[in-house]
């Protein structure tokens, strides 16, 4: 049964190694094969798969994206982070052309371990408000009079 | 009872509190200096009556608002809680354009908590799921393949 600052280190590790530095064979090993994604991305699978295509798409999509880890909380078998990630819109997000502005935005997740170390389960919610706000991207607002 | 255990009650009555509009409690709840990063904070004064204009701005919008804790646990002198928010546009959202329309929200937020030796929270950072509940007020159209 892992500790939850062993689960705090693997939290850490898989940002490090398959977010900041594309390692995505990290994730293969890290995430149980049972995994449930529960913030999937849109028109994304919610299982093992689909978390390690999310991976590969948002380093895909900004090729010098950086996470920044604040907070980091440990209890039983959940871990939460807190976080900041910043990177530059070089690509475009999905529909839009690159805009060249970089963001910064922030972001809590929470995992879930089994008693073997693996990760079993993530939400999150992140900051794509203010991301999108920052390339300029947000729709305007419908018109009241 | 631990710290941790103590903190973590805090917050499910602060979150209790928050339904009921029982703002004496909320005020019991933050510390003076109580500070709220959120993004949209600078849309409310800062500190404690900011939290709570907050709240009162949220019940403007969706006069049925409800609050209900999904996950709760902490560490140290920090709490993390998911929150599940449900209700209905009845009163519009003036800041996102968006007239009343009947129409029903139901979003998460994570917050984390930080809290003084005597328990009352210091200084809170959370994220909202705010996309969903634009896309559920129809005030964004919903992300391809969705």
């Amino acid at each position: 049964m892992p500790t939850p600052e062993e689960n705090a280190a693997t939290v850490r590790e898989l940002i490090q190694r398959v977010l900041n530095e594309g390692d995505i064979g990290f994730a293969e090993k890290a995430l149980s094969e049972s995994y449930v994604e529960r913030s999937p991305m849109p028109g994304g699978t919610a299982d093992k798969a689909g978390a390690i295509a999310m991976f590969n798409m948002m380093r895909q999509q900004t090729p010098d994206m950086h996470i920044e880890v604040g907070d980091v909380i440990a209890s039983g078998n959940k871990v939460a982070v807190r976080s900041t990630m910043t990177g530059t819109d070089t690509v475009g997000m999905t529909g839009t052309p690159p805009t060249g502005k970089s963001f910064s935005m922030g972001a809590i997740d929470v995992f879930t371990f089994d008693e073997a170390g693996m990760n079993t389960e993530h939400y999150g919610v992140y900051d794509i408000m203010g991301m999108m706000g920052q390339l300029g991207l947000l729709p305007a607002p419908p018109k009241q009079d | 009872m631990s710290d941790v255990a103590r903190n973590v009650e805090l917050v499910q009555k602060l979150e209790k509190a928050y339904n009921e509009r029982d703002y004496d409690t909320v005020r019991a709840c933050l510390a003076a200096d109580f500070v709220a990063n959120t993004p949209g904070a600078e849309m409310v004064p800062a500190g404690v009556e900011g939290a709570i204009a907050a709240n009162e701005g949220a019940v403007s919008f969706f006069s049925d608002k409800r609050s209900e804790i999904l996950e709760i646990f902490g560490d140290g002198d920090r709490v993390v809680s998911h929150v599940r928010m449900t209700g209905t546009n009845d009163g519009g959202i003036a800041w996102a354009g968006v007239p009343a329309n009947g129409k029903k929200i139901d979003t998460d937020w994570i917050q984390i908590s930080r809290h003084g030796d005597d328990g009352t929270i210091v200084e809170t950072w959370a994220q909202m799921d705010l996309p969903k509940m634009m896309v559920q007020v129809g005030a964004m159209p919903a992300p391809e393949g969705m």
